[in-house]
């Protein structure tokens, strides 16, 4: 179950990337989610596949995981390239079939707007598989910081992350349990109608929900017990650092950003 | 805030990014994805009060920022602003406000539509049950109605410029229709369990 997981699909390795900080791996993919739109010709989206190929050189994950990220999205990608295939007029007309036009414009399009996709989802992969999701919590945390300002619990909320995705796998287990549990007193959750299968999803939400409150009611007397008193005077297990890959990949990311400038039209 | 009930919203958020991140918070029905991601947020919301709810709101909005921008799908542009609107090539600031504002008030609302119910309903014996049942049944129509009715006052341009004017309709018929069988399953479904899990919660988290 875990590998379905978006966030949880974490690889450790010994690169570049895996060395770089996490406040700088998250600027850096914000960053590039927006430089992704300057691109609007055909050198600047070829550069982009090229800076995002280097990417995935650097950060030496295995291409399979990423072109695994892509299965779910091909429906949209064939999709949206139809969709500017047949309704795009402009440009010199490719072929003819019947009322079935493509227009060299069209098929341009379709291309530009496919590697987008694939670029944005492979810098996002690329940041879940490279970083722990501790580590993305914690660099959010650092990140968020300013709003505290505003009275928003930035260390409250980082904790409960924290602690929240520590849970997710004692919880799967849970779940685990739960449903072998019913299963040897006969329950499917397999066959029979809707309504069959969403009566026997009830006897595994109810204990379910009850174990997770004892859980919650365990960690906050752990936590009392501990003297938790909020995020003020901590000290911190886990610290960031800045070194010099984190600049190296910010000078990258701003050094492409004033190419796609320059030669974009 | 005290720690046992930063304790309880910890846990709700786990069961929130678990039912999230997996597909274990989708009911697939065929073409249709129904979500049950609301269902807990519901749940903490009555619970726990509108402010947890409303932040547990939150965080499922940024969720379904990340997935539809990581894992794509054909309606994704409405949740993600990097992700292009069909058929152009730009992605809408608007899909961050589709994306939170609906689920931040299915966090806020439970709260006091269950005030409102259950005050109403004191007299009688089932009061409890019935007053959650329609609670959740409100609020998920509430988000879906939000969700739904925004997609299509603001997209609504972005779908007449892309495709010719004739079939702009069609499409957005197919919209619609999922949007609405897909909110009534939510909707029921969200109150049966709702009404079934929360009388126990609310039992033990009293004690």
């Amino acid at each position: 179950m875990m590998e379905k997981m978006i966030f949880g699909r974490y690889i450790p390795g010994d690169s570049f990337v895996h060395h770089l900080d996490p406040r700088s791996k998250l600027v850096f993919v914000f960053a590039f989610i927006i430089v992704v739109f300057i691109a609007n010709n055909t050198v600047t989206y070829a550069l982009l596949l090229a800076f995002t190929l280097f990417i995935i050189l650097v950060s030496q994950i295995r291409l399979y995981f990423l072109i695994n990220g892509l299965k779910p999205i091909l429906i949209l990608l064939v999709f949206t390239f139809l969709i500017h295939i047949f309704f795009t007029r402009e440009g010199d007309l490719l072929f003819e079939l019947g009322f079935f036009k493509v227009y060299e414009e069209g098929l341009r399009q379709g291309f530009y707007i496919s590697i987008r996709f694939i670029v944005l989802v492979f810098i996002t992969s690329i940041l879940t598989l490279t970083t722990s999701p501790i580590s993305i919590t914690d660099g959010i945390e650092v990140l968020l910081n300013p709003l505290k300002k505003i009275k928003v619990p930035v260390h409250e909320l980082a904790l409960m992350m924290s602690i929240a995705l520590r849970f997710i796998p004692t919880l799967m287990d849970e779940t685990d349990k739960i449903m072998k549990a019913q299963m040897a007193r006969g329950s499917d959750l397999s066959a029979g109608s809707l309504k069959d299968r969403i009566k026997a999803v009830v006897p595994l939400l109810v204990p379910l929900f009850v174990s997770a409150f004892k859980r919650a009611e365990d960690l906050a007397i752990a936590m009392e017990v501990r003297g938790y008193r909020g995020g003020e005077g901590r000290t911190r297990y886990r610290k960031l650092k800045w070194d010099w890959r984190d600049t190296v990949s910010m000078l990258m990311l701003v050094v492409l950003t004033a190419i796609l400038i320059y030669l974009r039209t | 805030m005290k720690i046992k009930d930063f304790a309880l919203t910890t846990i709700f958020l786990s069961i929130i990014l678990l039912c999230a991140l997996t597909p274990l918070g989708f009911i697939h029905l065929g073409v249709i994805k129904a979500t049950i991601i609301h269902i807990p947020i519901i749940i903490a919301s009555i619970i726990l009060g509108p402010k947890i709810g409303a932040a547990l709101g939150f965080v499922f909005g940024i969720t379904s920022i990340a997935t539809n921008t990581i894992a794509p799908t054909l309606l994704s542009f409405a949740f993600s602003p990097a992700i292009p609107v069909l058929g152009t090539s730009q992605g809408s600031f608007w899909a961050l406000f589709i994306a939170i504002v609906p689920r931040v008030l299915v966090g806020l609302i439970p709260y006091y539509l269950y005030k409102v119910f259950y005050r109403e309903r004191t007299e009688k014996k089932s009061n409890q049950k019935q007053a959650l049942f329609l609670t959740a049944l409100l609020s998920t129509f509430i988000h879906t109605f939000l969700v739904m009715g925004s997609i299509t006052l603001l997209f609504q341009d972005a779908y007449a410029q892309a495709i010719n004017a004739d079939s702009t309709s069609a499409i957005f018929i197919a919209v619609l229709t999922v949007f609405v069988t897909n909110g009534l399953f939510e909707a029921v479904l969200a109150a049966f369990l709702t009404a079934i899990i929360a009388p126990t919660l609310l039992r033990i988290s009293r004690k």
